[in-house]
């Protein structure tokens, strides 16, 4: 099933992509409206919150995904929970980096620990550990069991990290508040809904892409022990 | 499972030889902090919370390998692994060691703390036991699931931190804030939400470690 | 900087990202593909 789906977004996606991508620069430099109060550099936004949107996308798969290869055994699911966590971790460097970049504007500063990206932070990292993870152990048999629950713990513990760092910022003094609530303008829901849409496209033609690589891999090491034991037994 | 908690705790008792590296390295941490942070009279209450924790955590992280690290070498895993007991007990009895290590370590660890940092501990003292139990837990719990993980890649002792400590910063952050309180003279019952993260992390993990330490060991 | 210094940057990096992670999966790809049909005809070869 995997590969099927894989196979089907290779042949779309990237046409999809490359033909909304455009579409959004427009939307977004000149048909959307300025913000009242933030001006101009509120235009990051629609390449950050899409971002935030399509990373938990990418994660939850990942976990979903590694769930199902837990149960069934079957390596498409853990090729598939690999790429997507990977995928999504792009997507999560994405919006650490606009982020960032809009708090340089908003702000006057690269960070802040304020929850949302204290929280962010934190999730990155765990996922972060998860491709490391399947880096230094990659000769070790048990690898994709061992990522798979990895993907899982740290899937659950995305509410509680949210819980804990909103917890903890409310207590110190907001010094900087973020203030992304209340998007009423429906020509800035559209634009937002079109970023979104143009992101998860991006994020399943990557993600194919991925899958494919992660595939072409596991082939070569069979003819490679192929050609092992066939020389062995020559 | 009594067994293997027997086992290893005799072997501990024996040679004491992790303890005493668990403390020395939490000692030194307590230590080198005071001069990274530039520790004076006025910010120590703010800051003591925080250090203990570092300590705790950073040796934990460390120290935690170490029960499956000697079972590798030994050979004895395999053994466990083949004998008919369900593998979650396993878990179980290597938590429980690891929060007994834990617990004695700490022990030692928070007079000094409180000595070197003059802590006004008051009548926190049981208060702050509690709240450092409760953290303890938590740590040891994410720590003995992912031991032999980490054990079995390239990076050994620098895989478990690296997947460990991200997922117990929940955990880190309510853990220094109950303390904080409670060294602001707090009852235990006066936590609140950061006690309830506390023990929700606790049980978070204890269950997820014992539902996945099957399919965490090796076949 | 001006703030649409700052919205042009961000843009750039997502694009860059993107497209970058892209570039690097479609090179490894093709490298891989040659190495299967070496090793295919390899092993078709014996």
């Amino acid at each position: 099933m995997v590969a099927k789906i894989s196979q089907l977004f290779l042949r779309v996606s990237p046409y999809v992509a490359l033909g909304l991508f455009p579409v959004t620069l427009w939307c977004v430099f000149f048909w959307v409206p300025s913000d009242a109060f933030l001006g101009l550099s509120q235009r990051i936004f629609y390449y950050h919150v899409p971002g935030a949107i399509t990373c938990f996308v990418g994660f939850t798969a990942g976990g979903v995904a590694s769930g199902l290869f837990l149960k069934t055994g079957n390596i498409d699911w853990d090729h598939a929970a690999h790429a997507s966590v990977g995928v999504g971790l792009l997507f999560g460097t994405i919006l650490l980096v606009t982020g960032s970049i809009w708090a340089r504007t908003a702000w006057g500063t690269w960070w802040t620990w304020d929850a949302r990206l204290t929280t962010f932070l934190v999730l990155w990292l765990i996922f972060a550990s998860y491709l490391l993870l399947r880096t230094m152990a990659d000769d070790n048999e048990m690898m994709p069991r061992w990522a798979a629950v990895l993907a899982i713990v740290g899937c659950v513990n995305i509410p509680v990290v949210q819980f804990a760092t909103r917890l903890w910022r409310t207590i110190h003094p907001q010094v900087i508040r973020n203030p992304d609530g209340g998007i009423n303008d429906p020509a800035m829901q559209a634009t937002l809904g079109l970023c979104l849409i143009a992101y998860l496209v991006m994020f399943t033609w990557l993600w194919a892409l991925r899958v494919r690589l992660l595939r072409m891999h596991d082939r070569v090491d069979y003819l490679l022990d192929e050609a092992y034991r066939e020389g062995s037994t020559q | 499972m009594f067994a293997i908690i027997w086992k290893d705790i005799t072997l501990e008792a024996r040679s004491r030889e992790t303890i005493a590296s668990l403390l020395v390295f939490g000692l030194i941490v307590l230590v080198v902090f005071n001069f990274a942070l530039d520790v004076t009279p006025a910010n120590v209450i703010d800051l003591a919370p925080g250090l203990l924790w570092v300590a705790i955590v950073l040796s934990a992280v460390t120290g935690l390998g170490r029960t499956f690290l000697i079972e590798r070498e030994n050979g004895c895993m395999n053994a466990l692994l083949l004998a008919p007991i369900e593998r979650s007990s396993i878990y179980l009895a290597k938590l429980i060691v690891n929060i007994t290590l834990l617990v004695v370590f700490e022990a030692g660890l928070i007079p000094f703390f409180i000595l070197i940092y003059s802590v006004p501990i008051g009548g926190n003292l049981m208060a702050l036991c509690i709240v450092v139990l409760l953290g303890t837990l938590g740590l040891a719990a994410a720590g003995t699931l992912f031991a032999t993980v980490a054990a079995g890649t390239r990076a050994r002792e620098l895989m478990l931190p690296l997947i460990v400590l991200p997922l117990q910063i929940p955990l880190l952050i309510s853990a220094v804030q109950a303390t904080s309180m409670v060294l602001a003279g707090h009852t235990v019952a006066d936590l609140g939400d950061w006690g309830m993260i506390l023990v929700a992390f606790d049980v978070l993990f204890i269950t997820m470690g014992w539902l996945a330490f099957e399919l965490i060991s090796v076949d | 900087m001006t703030p649409i210094q700052y919205v042009g940057l961000a843009y750039a990096m997502v694009f860059l990202l993107f497209f970058g992670y892209a570039l690097r999966l479609t090179r490894n790809s093709k490298e891989l593909e040659k190495k299967l049909d070496q090793l295919e005809r390899e092993t078709r070869g014996n």
